[in-house]
């Protein structure tokens, strides 16, 4: 009879301080984390201890997508799939809301917290999502930190701008996007007006050629092109372009909601009359 | 006068001698009938004296460069090809594609439409055509040609009788006006009547040249043919009618 | 000929519709001004944007018309057709090679020379396989495989490029389009085109003497080599020069001579030369159609021609079939 009591009360032990032990490991105050998507390995690389970091996206070295490619290179990186993901037994998986329903949803069937940030597509998207992974990795004070800097340099930015010259992003395949896209608010934040509102394309959407230059914009401002060629690229070597002004601009800091969105603007507002000369 | 010279011809396939070592000459006013039995190269012959297909030896007509040779004889291959629907005028026009700059084209082809009975065809298509008209519309473009010589294979074959008739009629005439035609045939009735030289071939060597009546006995027949013919003469021609196969292969 | 009087002025008329076709809002006779005056947006957009469209639709109808009526003369078969028999579609893979190695770029003309290149080969093979004597079976069969070797290969190509948007292009290459081009591109076209469709309106007799068979044509002093050289490079450069711009744009070459052939009588030297202005006919006429039907999406011109062409193809089967047994 003594014996049962021994085994029983040390089961009872176990159990009690495996629980324990389960629910201290949730709430860590540093959690590892892997990210499967560009924007929230930047976000990553912003706020979380190098040691928090287990894994980035491939896509966070590619200069074209990620502005952050140079730091990202001494991370590891994942191909996005779960059975690698699963093995490197992170605490927290961060994903975009669109990234592989099929990736996201094995992960979760395998216990493996995921927390999916939207694409951030205006400056409060970008503090709530700042503030959020703060709050996951336990640096709330880092983000706080971060999110008045980029408040403030956002406010010096934006002052000062009395006319708006009427600019077209134009990209591959006669793409345009207008104000609720991420790149339109850099647009609008940087002082120009987004012909893409004169012909009621809010989001993204194909700017035929000949709309384009019958809106007679100030400026046309178009990004980097891939290397080698494409028939998509070709658009933006038209000769009918040549008596605009045209700008490439759009890069990696475009990409992502993050406070690279910053480096976009200022890169903007070297042609703006009200602002290139503050430079 | 000599229209055509072959000096032993010979043509090849691998190592047979589809027409071995043939020589003979065709003059003006000559109507020859070129007779054998099927593969004895008659077909070959007269692709090799045009210079269409590989020999050696000599033709006079091989020798000569294209456009001469468009001006010195007219060719009616035993295909009657006519590929697209093109008018009977068109077709006939066609003989006149390297035309003979000093003579009217006009009453060429209009000679050519009136000879074959074909002048109110002009507006016809040739593809909507019988056999027979068909085979009258060809020969019209041969004559539109205008060549001192034509080279026929088997022009009379499939035709029905009259037309047989009047297209040996019309190639006799021809002749007597000065030209040479050469034609492979294997009527020996119409032979014998209108041809006024036989060329006799056997397995591609020239077995027999002469006029009808001296080519044309039972021996060369047997030789050649394995046949036996009934020989008649009659004041509309002579006949030589192919009645019994011999016995004895050859 | 009446017919050729009726075919230049559908031409003209055409001609002037397309340019009076576009995104842009503006009435005929502002449309035209700005094309006269060329200032303002306005003149841009008709300078730079619709004029080298429509001019490049002629340039390229034109010398797939010519192409079909040729390959058809001289092969004897109403169903060859460059776009058909993979012509249309070598060309296309010189042309996304040239694009891809660069070679388009360093080299002057490189991308009309690389697919003139390509598209005389697919045309030798053509000829070997299935030549004058070959049937109307072993013609399709060789043109199966041309096209189908080609179209992967281009594919591999574009799949292999660095750049993420080419293996999409798939579609432009295969299918064809007008939209976006410049007078860059014309005049990259014109001089192969030109000389393409010369080289083969110099063949009209010897076309004309083959209804009769090669060896009366030969009878009748036509080269045979001469013209096989003639037709074999000039289909070769048009088709190539053509398709190198604007991608494969099939069925022209086999519906306009076929429409026009009737016409004719037949013949196939004029033929030839109302194929021409019966192809430039039909492209502008699809071009407009594309840019009407379907403003907002770039409907590709080959989806227009393949729902005209596929029917008559399959009609002209149906009709020599005989001939393919």
């Amino acid at each position: 009879m003594r014996v049962y009591v021994h085994r029983f009360s040390f089961v009872a032990i176990y159990l009690v301080l495996y629980f324990f032990g389960a629910s201290i490991s949730a709430t860590a105050p540093s959690p590892k984390v892997v990210s499967l998507n560009v924007c929230t390995d930047q976000f990553l690389m912003l706020l979380a201890d190098d040691s928090q970091i287990i894994s980035l996206s491939e896509i966070s070295t590619d200069i074209l997508s990620s502005a952050m490619a140079a730091e990202a290179s001494k991370y590891r990186q994942n191909n996005s799939g779960a059975e690698e993901i699963y093995l490197l037994q992170p605490d927290i998986v961060f994903a975009g809301i669109y990234t592989a329903k099929a990736t996201v949803n094995m992960l979760e069937s395998l216990n493996i917290r995921v927390e999916k940030f939207e694409p951030a597509s205006t400056v409060d998207q970008i503090i709530l999502n700042m503030q959020r992974t703060g709050e996951l990795l336990g640096h709330t004070d880092r983000a706080k930190l971060l999110i008045t800097n980029f408040e403030s340099r956002l406010a010096e930015l934006t002052s000062g701008i009395k006319n708006k010259p009427r600019a077209a992003l134009y990209y591959a395949n006669g793409y345009t996007t207008g104000k609720n896209t991420l790149a339109g608010q850099i647009l609008d934040l940087a002082g120009f007006s987004n012909i893409a509102s004169e012909v009621d394309i809010h989001w993204g959407g194909t700017l035929p050629l000949e709309l384009l230059i019958m809106s007679k914009p100030d400026v046309v401002i178009t990004g980097t092109t891939y290397p080698g060629s494409s028939r998509s690229e070709e658009i933006l070597k038209h000769p009918a372009l040549k008596p605009l002004q045209l700008v490439s601009s759009t890069d990696a800091n475009w990409v992502c909601g993050t406070p690279h969105i910053l480096k976009a603007i200022e890169d903007l507002q070297t042609i703006h009359p009200d602002k290139m000369s503050i430079k | 006068m000599t229209l055509l010279t072959l000096n032993n011809l010979s043509v090849r396939r691998g190592q047979c001698p589809v027409v071995d070592d043939v020589s003979l000459k065709i003059n003006r006013h000559e109507l020859v009938g070129l007779v054998g039995p099927n593969g004895a190269g008659k077909t070959t012959l007269l692709k090799a004296a045009l210079g269409l297909i590989e020999h050696t030896g000599n033709s006079s007509l091989a020798k000569l460069s294209l456009k001469e040779r468009s001006l010195t004889a007219a060719w009616m291959p035993q295909e009657r090809e006519i590929n697209w629907p093109i008018s009977v005028l068109e077709t006939i026009k066609l003989g006149q594609l390297s035309p003979s700059l000093k003579l009217d084209k006009d009453k060429i082809i209009n000679d050519a439409l009136d000879r074959t009975g074909l002048t109110n065809y002009r507006e016809r298509i040739s593809t909507e055509l019988s056999g027979g008209e068909q085979a009258r519309v060809l020969l019209a473009r041969a004559l539109a040609q205008n060549t001192p010589l034509i080279l026929a294979d088997e022009p009379i074959a499939g035709l029905d009788p009259a037309t047989q008739l009047t297209t040996m009629k019309m190639f006799g005439d021809l002749a007597k006006e000065g030209k040479g035609v050469l034609i492979s045939l294997h009527d020996l009735n119409l032979a014998a009547t209108f041809c006024t030289k036989i060329i006799m071939l056997d397995k591609g060597q020239l077995h027999a040249v002469g006029n009808p009546a001296k080519i044309m006995t039972d021996e060369n027949l047997e030789k050649v043919f394995n046949i036996r013919a009934y020989h008649a003469r009659t004041d509309k021609g002579i006949i030589c009618q192919p009645i019994e196969v011999l016995s004895h292969s050859s | 000929m009446k017919l050729k009087v009726i075919l230049i002025i559908l031409l003209t008329a055409l001609f002037i519709f397309s340019l009076s076709t576009g995104h842009a809002v503006a009435s005929f006779s502002q449309s035209m001004t700005a094309l006269y005056l060329g200032d303002g947006p306005l003149g841009t957009v008709m300078r730079e944007i619709r004029l080298p469209r429509a001019m490049l639709a002629i340039l390229v109808g034109a010398s797939l018309g010519v192409s079909g009526a040729a390959m058809q003369g001289y092969l004897r078969n109403p169903l060859a057709e460059p776009g058909l028999i993979g012509v249309s579609g070598s060309a296309a893979l010189g042309a996304v090679i040239a694009l891809h190695t660069g070679f388009a770029t360093y080299v002057w003309m490189g991308l009309p020379i690389a697919s003139f290149s390509f598209a005389t080969i697919a045309v030798l093979v053509l000829l070997l396989l299935a030549g004058p004597r070959g049937s109307s079976l072993t013609l399709i069969l060789a043109g199966i495989a041309v096209s189908a070797l080609a179209g992967a290969f281009t594919s591999l190509a574009l799949n292999l490029s660095p750049n993420p948007y080419a293996t999409s292009e798939i579609v432009f290459w295969l299918m064809g389009s007008l939209a976006d081009r410049s007078f860059e591109h014309f005049w990259l076209a014109l001089p192969f085109c030109l000389i393409g469709c010369l080289m083969i309106g110099s063949t009209g007799k010897a076309l004309d003497a083959l209804t009769l068979g090669e060896d009366v044509a030969s009878s009748l002093s036509i080269s045979l080599t001469n013209t096989k050289l003639l037709l074999v490079f000039g289909v070769a450069s048009s088709v190539g020069a053509a398709t190198a711009v604007c991608g494969a744009i099939g069925f022209v070459g086999l519906v306009v001579p076929h429409l026009l052939r009737p016409l004719v009588k037949g013949k196939p030297s004029t033929l030839l030369f109302v194929s021409g202005l019966g192809g430039a006919v039909m492209v502008l006429a699809a071009d407009i159609a594309v840019r009407v039907i379907l403003p907002d999406r770039d409907l590709k011109l080959g989806v227009l021609m393949a729902i005209i062409g596929a029917p008559l193809f399959l009609h002209l089967i149906y009709k020599t079939r005989s001939a393919l047994q």
